[in-house]
């Protein structure tokens, strides 16, 4: 029996280059250990040990991220900040100046940051720090809710894009479980 | 190097070449009856791969594994030779202690 969502759970934590070998494991272990104590406590066993592993592999993935990849995250957020920065005046300009097209505009920046491979959380929280420094530089009102506004649809962003990887993630293992 | 580095070397020093994680993660388990989980293994190694104490190769995986690779991992000269001050360094500072043995 395949295990799909585990699998898949894996595959959005663990750094890409060990959760292959990782699933692997789990796979090898519940196969051994169904021999002896039976695949319902097998399945047990390595639930629960994947349950165990991914704090471990969350926390290590988020350090490895930051090592490897903060410089790049940074140059993506100060680019898109400046783009920000620089076309203010214009979306007045062009009547896509309201609230909703800043919201509108903030989902559509935190869809493509979140398509950088592993340095998407980081490029938006940088993006975040900046918006937040461009923000007190220029004496806007009411800074913490306008950062905290700007956070969550960004987030949301990020959350969605790693719902629509987990299930194509899903999708493909079944099939090739299937196939 | 921290406890369980240590603990992640000496296991891949006894397996010799048959360093495989899910081997690694067993020998520790058997070894110290610690609970140990997969994922702890798996990052402990990246991060002795990335000092340069272990090397890793990726081997094809088998139907047991669900065709999924296998890593096997093997000690290097510098990773054999912090294993060794470690060691060492236990040594001394044990030397003329008294422990209580738990058989």
């Amino acid at each position: 029996m395949a295990m799909d969502i585990e699998a898949a759970l894996v595959r959005a934590i663990a750094p890409s280059d060990l959760a292959d070998a990782i699933i692997g494991d789990l796979h090898e272990r519940r196969r051994a250990l169904a021999q002896t104590l039976g695949d319902a406590k097998a399945l047990a066993a390595c639930r629960s040990d994947l349950l165990r592993s991914l704090i471990s592999l969350l926390a290590y993935s988020a350090s490895r991220t930051l090592a490897d990849n903060w410089v790049f995250a940074l140059a993506s957020a100060a680019v898109t900040c400046a783009l920000c920065v620089a076309t203010i005046p214009l979306w007045g300009h062009i009547g896509l100046g309201g609230a909703g097209y800043h919201l509108l505009r903030l989902a559509i920046i935190g869809l493509v940051l979140g398509c950088i491979p592993r340095a998407s959380t980081l490029s938006c929280l940088f993006l975040l720090l900046l918006i937040g420094i461009a923000d007190w530089a220029i004496g806007a009102r009411e800074t913490y809710q306008l950062l905290l506004q700007d956070g969550v649809i960004m987030a949301s962003m990020l959350i969605v894009l790693q719902l629509v990887r987990l299930i194509r993630t899903s999708k493909s293992t079944r099939a090739r479980g299937t196939g | 190097m921290g406890d369980f580095e240590h603990l992640v070397l000496l296991a891949v020093m006894r397996l010799a070449d048959a360093g495989y994680g899910l081997a690694i993660r067993d020998e520790i388990v058997q070894r110290t009856a610690r609970d140990v989980s997969t994922g702890a293994v798996y990052t402990t190694l990246d991060r002795l791969e990335r000092k340069g104490f272990v090397r890793s190769t990726i081997e094809q995986g088998t139907l047991a594994r669900d065709n999924r690779v296998r890593r096997r991992y093997e000690i290097t000269p510098a990773g054999r030779a912090t294993v060794s001050a470690a060691q060492r360094d236990i040594r001394a500072m044990s030397r003329g202690l008294r422990f209580r043995e738990e058989n």
